[in-house]
């Protein structure tokens, strides 16, 4: 178990590397270097030789490599153009949000979507499970944002039931301590989410319930609801486990658009101000730390996989 | 069932044992037509292909000024804004800045469809062959390759595309070429898995006893063998670059001015949304959800298609 996480978060790290690699080839592509970038089309060229020997983009490639990875591995990631605070600072209380908004979501979308997929498969092809999966089949063609307008619709202005909008001067907990607020982004950021899990629950389960052990449960007389809970449903959980961790980036990624919708002070609603304001370092800055979260995010997947099947647990040993 | 059984095993007998083209794609057709829905998304594609692309011809618009200054008013209410049919030069309404909403969505859709469709084939394409490579060469390339793949896939694809956006600026080149290589991770694992299969056997030592290269197989016999997995892949990531460029646009970093596409229609249309004019938003979420329920379904009827195939032969 040990040899497997050194080996995994060794793996982790290089992928981090090489991420940053990449970043900082893009900043390098771009006509006139970092330079243009942070000075702008109309800088002349005194000024862009004179920003570049201040920042040390005179030297050779690879030493600005490697003092740009040392920098940004010790979490020093530049300051942004626009807030005039270091980048790190900025996204410190913003990556706080977006963790707590992703993780509740995960847990949703668990809740809902692995009971109604098990549900479907056992009542495979009634009108129950044709009805679920034209929802989810139809939830999975929806962006994301639309979902979260069309709450916000709803439930905000035509209900009036939920607020629509979340207060700017929330920590990141207020998940917990106030959350009426969080209603609706946590549905908008899940349901997508849960037409995609529960469609692989469903078939999950469908292949579970093929196998010779369930007919064995089924043979020594337990009720269908025993079979489903103890053997059908534990086993199919599994993959599931995988899925969440590959679908990281995708939530992520869904976690911006429901932060800028809600008004959420988290990484999104903190990458889209930068990028209206072309404030780079800042831009680069969350990209990074987005990437660190999912590869932790999928790191904390695998293991949580390895927990929870024997199989792995013993044969990594 | 049994007709439709009888039918595939003649097919099969037709085709013979080497399997000609004809044969096989007559044979994923006859599969997906018995699929209804499929068919029907088939038709609705179609339908907004020929909407976007055929559709200003037929039914020109004024897409260059917005009629905010010449107020259209019929029975005394503004044609703009107006949510349903009242007269044919405004069918479905007009938009916030005057322009007629049906010319608006075939002109949203041009963009989406075609940077969506140039996308899902960049990622489809690249993709498959950067898995066929990593499978067949096997040992350090493919590791170093799949590496490769796995940092691709744990980056958000949307904090990239930001990134790329606010360097490069906005324009239809550089999201479709960001939408395309940054999508093709998933489908290089796939075509990998399956060049895995392929490369041990009898057809591809065959080709090396005849002293063919790498590249050859590669190209010529391993890559069209995989070619049902990637016309799946391919319409799944159609279907996600559209929804990609969607929210893109949605985040106001889409099609700049004067072009535009269903996201931004649908940015410009939640702006006036709480203020009661919330059917603006209905015709472009419409197009957007049709034209991904359809690509989705096709997809799925493909995948069937394709094993029946594989399962037969």
């Amino acid at each position: 178990m040990l040899a497997y996480l050194i080996r995994r978060i060794f793996q982790g790290f290089i992928v981090l590397v090489l991420v940053i690699l990449f970043t900082f080839i893009l900043e390098h592509m771009v006509p006139g270097g970092p330079a243009v970038v942070a000075l702008g089309h109309r800088a002349t060229k005194v000024t862009i030789a004179q920003f570049n020997k201040e920042n040390g983009l005179d030297r050779p490639i690879i030493v600005q490599f490697w003092s740009y990875l040392t920098q940004v591995l010790r979490l020093n990631l530049g300051y942004s153009l626009e807030k005039s605070a270091a980048v790190w600072f900025l996204i410190k209380s913003a990556l706080a949000h977006t963790s707590m908004l992703v993780a509740v979501s995960i847990v949703f979308q668990f809740i809902v979507a692995i009971p109604l997929g098990a549900m479907q498969a056992r009542r495979r092809n009634t009108q129950f499970d044709y009805f679920a999966t034209g929802i989810t089949f139809v939830l999975y063609a929806i962006p994301v944002f639309l979902i979260g307008e069309f709450l916000i619709s709803l439930f905000t202005i035509k209900l009036n039931l939920l607020p629509g909008h979340v207060s700017s001067t929330d920590g990141a907990f207020s998940i917990f301590t106030n959350p009426v607020e969080y209603i609706l982004p946590i549905l908008t950021l899940s349901l997508v989410g849960i037409g995609g899990l529960s469609r692989f629950q469903r078939s999950s389960v469908v292949d579970t319930y093929a196998q010779d052990y369930i007919r064995t449960a089924r043979a020594k007389g337990l009720s269908e609801k025993l079979v489903l809970r103890r053997h059908a449903l534990r086993n199919s959980i599994l993959p599931i486990i995988t899925i969440i961790g590959l679908s990281l980036p995708a939530l992520v990624g869904g976690a911006l658009i429901t932060e800028s919708l809600f008004g959420i002070p988290g990484m999104g609603e903190l990458t889209l101000t930068a990028a209206n304001s072309q404030d780079m370092p800042l831009v680069v800055g969350t990209t990074i730390v987005a990437t660190i979260m999912t590869i932790v995010g999928s790191l904390v997947a695998d293991l949580l996989y390895a927990v929870a099947d024997p199989r792995i647990r013993i044969e990594s040993r | 069932m049994s007709v439709t059984d009888l039918e595939v095993t003649e097919a099969t007998a037709d085709a013979g044992e080497s399997g000609n083209i004809g044969g096989v794609y007559t044979l994923v057709w006859r599969t997906f037509k018995e699929n209804r829905l499929a068919v029907i998304s088939l038709g609705v594609l179609v339908f907004f292909l020929l909407f976007s692309f055929v559709g200003p011809y037929i039914y020109p618009t004024n897409q260059t000024n917005g009629y905010l200054a010449q107020q259209v008013y019929i029975h005394g209410v503004s044609a703009v804004n107006y949510p349903w049919f009242k007269s044919w030069s405004f069918p479905l309404g007009g938009d916030n800045s005057g322009y007629n909403m049906v010319g608006r969505l075939m002109v949203g859709g041009r963009t989406a469809l075609s940077v969506g469709i140039l996308a899902g084939l960049i990622s489809t394409l690249v993709g498959s062959a950067w898995g066929a490579i990593a499978g067949f060469r096997g040992r350090y390339t493919d590791s170093v390759m799949m590496r490769f793949v796995d940092i691709g896939l744990s980056v958000p694809g949307i904090f990239l595309l930001i990134v790329i956006v606010v360097l490069f600026g906005a324009s239809s080149t550089t999201i479709t070429l960001t939408l395309g290589l940054t999508s093709w991770f998933g489908s290089a694992r796939l075509i990998r898995g399956q060049t895995l299969g392929l490369k041990s056997r009898e057809f591809v030592s065959a080709v090396r006893v005849l002293g063919g290269s790498g590249t050859r197989i590669i190209f010529k016999h391993i890559l069209p063998n995989t070619i049902g997995t990637m016309v799946v892949i391919a319409t799944f990531a159609v279907a996600d670059s559209i929804l990609a460029l969607a929210g893109l646009g949605f985040i106001g970093l889409g099609i700049p001015l004067p072009n535009t596409d269903w996201g931004s229609m649908l940015q410009n249309a939640t702006i006036y949304a709480p203020d009661g004019y919330w059917w603006d938003i209905v015709p472009a979420a419409v197009c957007i959800i049709l034209v991904v329920m359809s690509l989705n379904y096709i997809g799925d009827a493909l995948r069937d298609g394709f094993e029946v195939r594989l399962q037969k032969r």
